[in-house]
């Protein structure tokens, strides 16, 4: 595993650059307007960007081929993918958590908090099979799309978290929370089981 | 008992089928796969390391069924891929440090050490290192976990004959100790007829011939001779045949050339292009 992840922090040390450079931005623009969709937005994006660009040069460098020879389990092959978008969606959680301590809109509490999170969780449940299966080119415009869905609901639930109780946005957080374990666990054996049984 | 043995592979494709492939690879013998662009030995070698899911058939090495290795088994196979399969952005000293991470026993003195007998930059990304270095690197690779069987598939193509040379020494290298052995696919049979013990040629699919490489060039010679004359000779005589504009050449066994017939040794690349392109009588 660390092997992997070694890999793919010295491959993408242009992409992870310029994603930073963007969370940052987004970090700034969150806390000058008052308004955690940007900042949340970024999150969930660079959880889905980043292992999409790290199997993208994969494909292109045949890697997927010469690491399945090397003995590893594709159980790890596959995990090390999740928990490279997971270490960046920490980082952008931390940017996030910020904006929420120092800035965040009226109304919203922190019922509120873990929705974009799991969001982001379940953009990358989603994304992931359809790339380890598709391909990163064809499952480009998919993840694109699942994205833009994602963000839609994110902006339409903000609009929506300031009108209901906290008891609802309570029963919301929970729910939002178990949906993105859910999706997690699903996602997981899922693109484990495509990984098996593909030909390279 | 044999590094590997390949019995009965099948793997259908919509426009390509392999059909009950086998042959083994002994102990301490280096076995060339030879055979056109597309006829299949690439599909073999991925299914020998797993990359390929075969319909049909088992794989065996050193006596145990393939899906059964355990990750330490497999990591004593080395494999060098036509692509080479190495992430392009990292540089040598990079890739040492993402290998050391990824094989158990992998010998980072061995890797440095081969590094500076390729005259492989350290410092710089492998995306800027030309074709042959790319091979150099891959094999490095190859042969820095100590591994017991070396895979390569096309590890020469598109290099020129320098560079191939270095690599036959260092492919040589690795089988001196008679533990090991190599399966090597090629189409420059030059290479193979140079390297190999024995050679297992793969034609649209189906193994032609599986033989060892010494009593094929030896077994076989190639004779010129017009057409009327080649439908008067036996047909068991005759293994292939190829029309030209004056007469026709043929690819006969060695033992059943009627006397008094000019001929001339056989290289594996007649031996290919006969068996592709030639006619039975």
């Amino acid at each position: 595993m660390k092997g992997l992840l070694l890999k793919d922090f010295y491959n993408l040390r242009k992409q992870i650059l310029w994603y930073s450079s963007m969370l940052l931005i987004f970090f700034v623009v969150s806390l000058a307007t008052k308004n955690i969709a940007f900042i949340s937005m970024m999150m969930i994006m660079i959880t889905i960007s980043i292992p999409l660009s790290a199997l993208a040069y994969e494909e292109k460098e045949s890697w997927q081929k010469f690491v399945i020879t090397s003995g590893l389990d594709c159980k790890i092959i596959v995990l090390e993918k999740y928990l490279l978008g997971i270490i960046f969606m920490t980082i952008g959680i931390v940017l996030y958590l910020l904006v929420f301590l120092l800035k965040r809109e009226e109304g919203l509490t922190w019922f509120n908090f873990p929705l974009p999170i799991s969001m982001a969780i379940i953009a990358e449940s989603v994304a992931l099979p359809l790339i380890f299966y598709f391909g990163v080119e064809k499952a480009r415009v998919m993840t694109i799309g699942i994205l833009f869905m994602i963000v839609a609901l994110g902006i339409g639930a903000l609009f929506f978290f300031d009108k209901i109780t906290n008891s609802l946005n309570l029963l919301l957080m929970i729910v939002s929370i178990f949906l993105a374990m859910f999706f997690l666990i699903v996602s997981i054996f899922s693109s484990v089981r495509i990984y098996r049984n593909k030909d390279f | 008992m044999d590094s590997l043995v390949v019995k009965n592979l099948n793997k259908h494709y919509t426009n390509f089928d392999l059909v009950n492939v086998s042959f083994c690879v002994p102990r301490g013998a280096i076995v060339g796969l030879i055979g056109e662009n597309g006829a299949g030995k690439s599909t073999v070698i991925k299914s020998i390391v797993g990359a390929v899911h075969p319909d049909e058939g088992s794989i065996f090495l050193w006596g145990k069924e393939q899906s059964r290795l355990t990750a330490a088994e497999k990591q004593k196979i080395a494999v060098v891929l036509d692509d080479t399969g190495l992430p392009m952005e990292v540089d040598l000293k990079i890739l040492d440090r993402i290998m050391a991470n990824i094989f158990d026993r992998w010998d980072r003195r061995k890797f440095r050490d081969l590094v500076l007998k390729m005259e492989l930059p350290l410092d710089k990304p492998i995306k800027e290192f030309s074709k042959g270095m790319k091979a150099k690197a891959a094999i490095a690779v190859a042969l820095a976990h100590d591994s017991e069987f070396l895979v390569l598939d096309e590890p020469t193509s598109g290099l020129d004959p320098v560079v191939r040379e270095e690599i036959l020494d260092l492919l040589y290298d690795y089988i001196q100790d008679g533990a090991r052995s190599i399966l090597i696919s090629s189409h420059i049979t030059s290479d193979l007829e140079k390297l190999c013990d024995s050679i297992v040629y793969i034609h649209r699919g189906r193994v032609l011939l599986d033989a060892e490489k010494d009593s094929i060039l030896e077994s076989y010679v190639i004779f010129s001779c017009e057409e009327k004359i080649l439908k008067e000779l036996p047909a068991s005589n005759v293994e292939r045949f190829i029309k030209r504009e004056f007469g026709v050449d043929v690819l006969a066994k060695k033992k059943e050339i009627p006397k008094g017939f000019v001929y001339r040794r056989v290289s594996l690349e007649d031996i290919m292009l006969f068996y592709s392109k030639g006619e039975r009588l």
